[in-house]
């Protein structure tokens, strides 16, 4: 069984179904008047965390205090988080305070863009590399979602790490290396803008996050603002090694600009994201090399734990991005580590239903159609399950409900 | 194979090239719902959605109906339409009858009937020249 970074409080769930309607794979049934999770459904977009009213549904996240358990400490940061301030100019205060907070070395993701983009640059170059449009695994929300939903889709997945990973073991790599310190001493963590990438991507695969622990970008913001209002400090001058381009593309997903050259598109909203799985699933979608998808609207930017508007925090991105250049000048730390290659693999081992197992399913979804047939159709959850389909889906396969369980039907019955 | 064996039946009207390519997305549902492998579904797709597009393109209009036998996929379709009059040249890579006016909105590249013999394992074509077109494709697990 996977592991899921949401959590249900049952005390302040009050059964309302909001968030079963909110969850865009069906993930969530309301039984016994509280919500709860169908595990191998969900993928971990937050949807419903935004959309419960009673706040009961949140995401795990680690305690900043983890980090006094290493000698050194790393830490990889979501740019985004330099967009949650109105003073998003003085984002050099920001990076002093990740220093003052105990960091001995930080990046952004956006170091990891710029490391990846070449690479994939490369591989769509060459002409062998067929299974167009390959999708990029920035996402972990979009990655499983094909994992879970759209499996015949799994090959197009770009054979790489996320580029929070890639910054983060490009990072920890170069640390160890100049400061020749016991790599056990060193501890990497992550400042997340969402649920989704506080659990490996990859699980299916059993990978392992790279990071010792990671951080609720909104945690973090909290804590920023406390240390900035109660003490008095003297920021010292501090240094964003970085691109115009690597700032864009790791915050709100512009990933066009380095790859004019092939087609590529940038999607975002879990529900566009779904319709173009659909129409790639259908076999209707051609001449695209790459496509970006974020389960969020406007990419990152848009993350469960961002406070900001997605978009006043894509312009001030773009604010901040326009003073930096278009190549890094300086010479970097070569990338050796096996993130920074084209190297993950998604697998699908599809099992290949004999006559009997599929005789059996036919026979399953003619029940469920027929049930369903009889449903008033009007999707109200009532029942607890998501949609009307769900629920005759459940009355067949989980079996934890009966046709008594749909008040509308209840209430017409003579 | 008689109407009511149908697990899924589709009208599809001739000249509706905006709103065609639905029993393809509809069958794919649900084959995916009784878990059969995607390799397996896209050959189902392809076969189906040129079928449904020859309908679309070449007839008045036609009914597809899918349907499984023991381990076998069948999808029938047949049109009130112009008929084939020579098979062998029909199917031909590359040979089309289509307007320019079709050609324009990307389809009657002659390529629909050989993929749909590509990605079958069967393929039979009953035709009346004046009256209608049949097509059965068969397709094994
Ligand atoms: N259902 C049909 N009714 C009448 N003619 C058809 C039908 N299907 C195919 N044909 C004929 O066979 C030709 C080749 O079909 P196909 O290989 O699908 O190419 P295309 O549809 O691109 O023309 C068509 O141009 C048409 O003349
Ligand atoms: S995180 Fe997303 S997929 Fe999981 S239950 Fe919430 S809305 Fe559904
Ligand atoms: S778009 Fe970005 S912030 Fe939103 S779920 Fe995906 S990775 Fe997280
Ligand atoms: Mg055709």
């Amino acid at each position: 069984m996977s592991e899921h970074s949401i959590i249900i409080d049952e005390n302040k769930c009050n059964g309302c179904t909001i968030c079963l309607r909110a969850c865009p794979t069906q993930a969530l049934i309301v039984r016994n008047g509280k919500a709860k999770l169908i595990n191998d459904r969900c993928i971990d977009c937050g949807e419903c965390i935004r959309s419960c009213p009673e706040k009961a549904i949140k995401s795990k996240r680690d305690n900043i205090d983890i980090i006094q358990n290493y000698k050194y400490k790393l830490l990889v940061y979501s740019p985004v988080i330099l967009a949650q301030f109105k003073e998003f100019h003085s984002w050099e205060k920001v990076l002093y305070l990740f220093r003052h907070m105990g960091f001995d070395d930080i990046c952004g993701v956006d170091t990891g863009g710029y490391i990846a983009a070449d690479i994939i640059r490369g591989f769509l170059k060459n002409k062998k590399n067929s299974k167009r449009p390959y999708i990029a695994t920035n996402c972990p929300a979009v990655c499983r979602l094909i994992q879970s939903k759209y499996s015949g889709l799994v090959e197009h997945i770009l054979p790489m790490y996320s580029i929070s990973d890639i910054a983060g073991e490009y990072l920890k790599h170069a640390f160890i290396s100049t400061k020749k310190v016991d790599p056990e001493d060193v501890g990497l963590f992550y400042i997340s803008p969402c649920p989704a990438k506080l659990i490996p991507t990859n699980q299916e695969k059993g990978c392992h996050s790279i990071f010792d622990g990671i951080f609720s970008m909104g945690d973090i913001y909290n804590t920023l603002m406390k240390i900035m209002e109660n003490e008095d400090l003297q920021y010292t001058e501090q240094e964003m090694v970085t691109t115009k381009f690597a700032l864009r593309w790791s915050s709100f997903g512009d990933v066009e600009h380095k790859f004019k050259d092939f087609t590529t598109l940038r999607i975002d909203g879990i529900r566009n994201v779904i319709r173009f799985l659909n129409r790639l699933e259908n076999g209707i979608v051609e001449d695209v090399d790459f496509v970006d998808m974020y389960a969020c609207d406007n990419g990152c930017v848009g993350g469960v734990f961002a406070k900001e508007d997605p978009h006043i925090a894509e312009y001030r991105i773009k604010r901040i991005a326009d003073a930096f250049p278009e190549k890094i000048s300086k010479k970097m730390f070569p990338c050796d580590v096996d993130s920074c290659d084209i190297r993950m693999k998604f697998e699908y081992n599809p099992k290949i239903p004999d006559k009997e197992d599929m005789k059996l399913a036919i026979q399953t979804l003619a029940e469920i159609e027929a049930l369903y047939e009889k449903l008033p159709k009007l999707d109200c959850a009532a029942c607890g399950s998501a949609t009307c389909y769900n629920f005759a889906e459940d009355i067949v396969v989980r079996k934890d409900v009966t046709m008594d369980d749909c008040p509308i039907l209840k209430k017409s019955a003579p | 194979m008689k109407e009511e064996d149908c697990l899924l039946k589709f009208e599809i009207q001739g000249g509706e090239f905006l709103d065609s390519g639905e029993s393809s997305a509809v069958i794919k549902e649900y084959l995916k719902k009784i878990g059969i492998p995607h390799p397996f579904i896209r050959r189902v797709l392809i076969a189906t959605y040129e079928a449904e597009m020859n309908v679309v393109a070449h007839a008045e209009k036609g009914t597809l109906c899918f349907t499984i036998e023991g381990e076998t996929v069948v999808v029938r379709v047949h049109d009130k339409g112009p008929g084939i009059p020579d098979i062998e040249l029909a199917m031909q890579k590359g040979y089309s009858t289509a307007t320019q006016e079709v050609r324009q909105m990307g389809f009657g590249a002659g390529m629909g009937l050989p993929n749909m013999k590509q990605n079958s394992d069967t393929l039979v074509i009953n035709t009346e020249v004046g009256t209608g077109t049949e097509v059965i494709m068969e397709f094994t697990l």
